[in-house]
């Protein structure tokens, strides 16, 4: 009797059906938290970098980073501080690469500057205050600085922070309190200013 | 001066935002510079929360998750491409290796130095043979012309079946004393053509797939049975 021998290859398909199946699923899953933490990841990225652009393309950056590890996190609901590192980092990376600080101070030393603000909130929205406090921020410690950041962002609770940080609640609310000390005393000349007023 | 005290106090107080304790409130409420003190403090606190908050709160670009899910998908589709390319480099690799091994097999002579006729039969037994070490000449040369009678005809059958094998040029075999029947059963059962047809349905789901035909086969019985895996799918 002669065999005939039928090579089916439906396991080896099943198996890359099956793959392919995971990675469609695990996109989806990133897809939903990027919608969730996409403007999360920019924010931060903008309030370490004060550029658009560059917050956009570091954002961009993290969040397909992310992708690639993806599967690396173990705790899905660790996702938000596991991108908030990566941002910050990557952003940190990318302030210390540009040299913006000259041009930064370049635009401080102009004189030329709009009419003095009349209230304490125009003060803040001033681009003279902006830039100031910019300045001061950039010289916070890093622990200090991401933890300012994400307490004044999208109404984060001390709890979420800590959650996100993976600190405790009391390191966080230390922090936060050094951290706004600290920038109180770099931008101490404000206070003579809304006091003439 | 009394009002220097109270300073880190009322800084604090401001920082933290929490209530005064009742000695420096009653100190506040009777103090007019400590009271202007704790304002002035209080207001560059709030200047730098708003300052935080407008830095921190800026409204996203209308186009930014369209953008990364756009470049979400080009990382996607280049994520294919190396273990394509990896697949397609060890498949040349396997058709060069092979393609050595037949060139190597048909020409053997290519790939290793020329010595004289005799020298491999001095020399090759040596290694292989264990009663080499004892320097007894008369069984090392016995067993160095039966080594190389049964490496020719391995050659004879395994290489080339019809062409009669020449000296010890070819494909070499080291066969253990008295196996060289058993090697030779063997070779002849690897180089029988086999009466093997290959059905591939590699595109199962193409509905006009066309039936296959074997002309030369004759099967006189097919029983087909299912795989059990795929039963129970």
């Amino acid at each position: 009797m002669q065999e005939l021998v039928l090579i089916q290859p439906i396991r080896a398909a099943g198996e890359q059906w099956s793959q392919e199946a995971a990675q469609a699923a695990r996109r989806r899953e990133f897809e939903e938290r990027l919608a969730e933490c996409g403007p999360l990841a920019f924010r931060v990225a903008r309030g370490v970098l004060r550029n658009d652009a560059d917050a956009e393309d570091v954002a961009q950056e993290a969040l397909l980073r992310a992708y690639r590890r993806f599967d690396r996190l173990r705790d899905a609901q660790r996702f938000r501080g596991w991108l908030v590192r990566i941002v910050f980092r990557l952003a940190l990376d990318r302030a210390r690469s540009v040299k913006r600080r000259e041009v930064r101070e370049i635009e401080w030393a102009q004189p030329t500057r709009r009419p003095a603000p009349a209230t304490a909130e125009e003060l803040a929205a001033s681009s003279e205050f902006q830039a100031q406090c910019d300045r001061a921020l950039d010289e916070l410690p890093e622990k200090l600085r991401l933890v300012l950041l994400l307490a004044a962002m999208e109404g984060h609770s001390l709890q979420e922070v800590a959650g996100m940080l993976n600190l405790p609640v009391g390191t966080v609310k230390s922090r936060l309190f050094a951290g706004r000390k600290k920038l109180a005393e770099k931008l101490q000349c404000y206070v003579t200013t809304t006091k003439r007023r | 001066m009394l009002c220097d005290n109270y300073k880190e106090a009322l800084i604090e107080a401001a920082a933290s935002g929490a209530v005064l304790p009742n000695a420096l409130r009653e100190h506040v409420e009777s103090c007019a510079h400590c009271g202007a003190t704790l304002a002035a403090q209080q207001s560059l606190f709030t200047l730098v929360d708003a300052g935080l908050h407008s830095r921190t709160n800026v409204g996203v670009p209308p186009n930014f998750e369209h953008r990364v899910r756009a470049a979400l998908q080009i990382q996607v589709s280049r994520g294919r491409r190396p273990y394509s390319s990896v697949f397609a480099f060890g498949t040349m690799a396997a058709a060069a290796a092979l393609a050595l091994a037949f060139f190597l097999r048909d020409n053997p002579s290519k790939g290793r130095k020329e010595m004289p006729p005799g020298h491999a039969a001095q020399t090759e037994p040596s290694v292989s043979h264990p009663g080499a070490a004892s320097g007894d000449s008369k069984e090392l040369e016995a067993f160095s012309h039966q080594a190389l009678h049964s490496r020719s005809r391995v050659l004879n059958i395994a290489g080339r079946p019809n062409v009669p094998a020449r000296g010890n040029s070819g494909v070499e075999v080291l066969v253990p004393q008295g196996q060289e029947e058993l090697l030779v059963k063997y070779m002849e059962g690897v180089a029988a053509p086999r009466a093997r047809a290959t059905f591939s349905a590699s595109l199962q789901h193409e509905a006009d797939m066309k039936p296959m035909e074997v002309p030369s086969i004759e099967i006189s019985e097919l029983v087909v049975k299912p795989l059990p895996d795929l039963s129970s799918k």
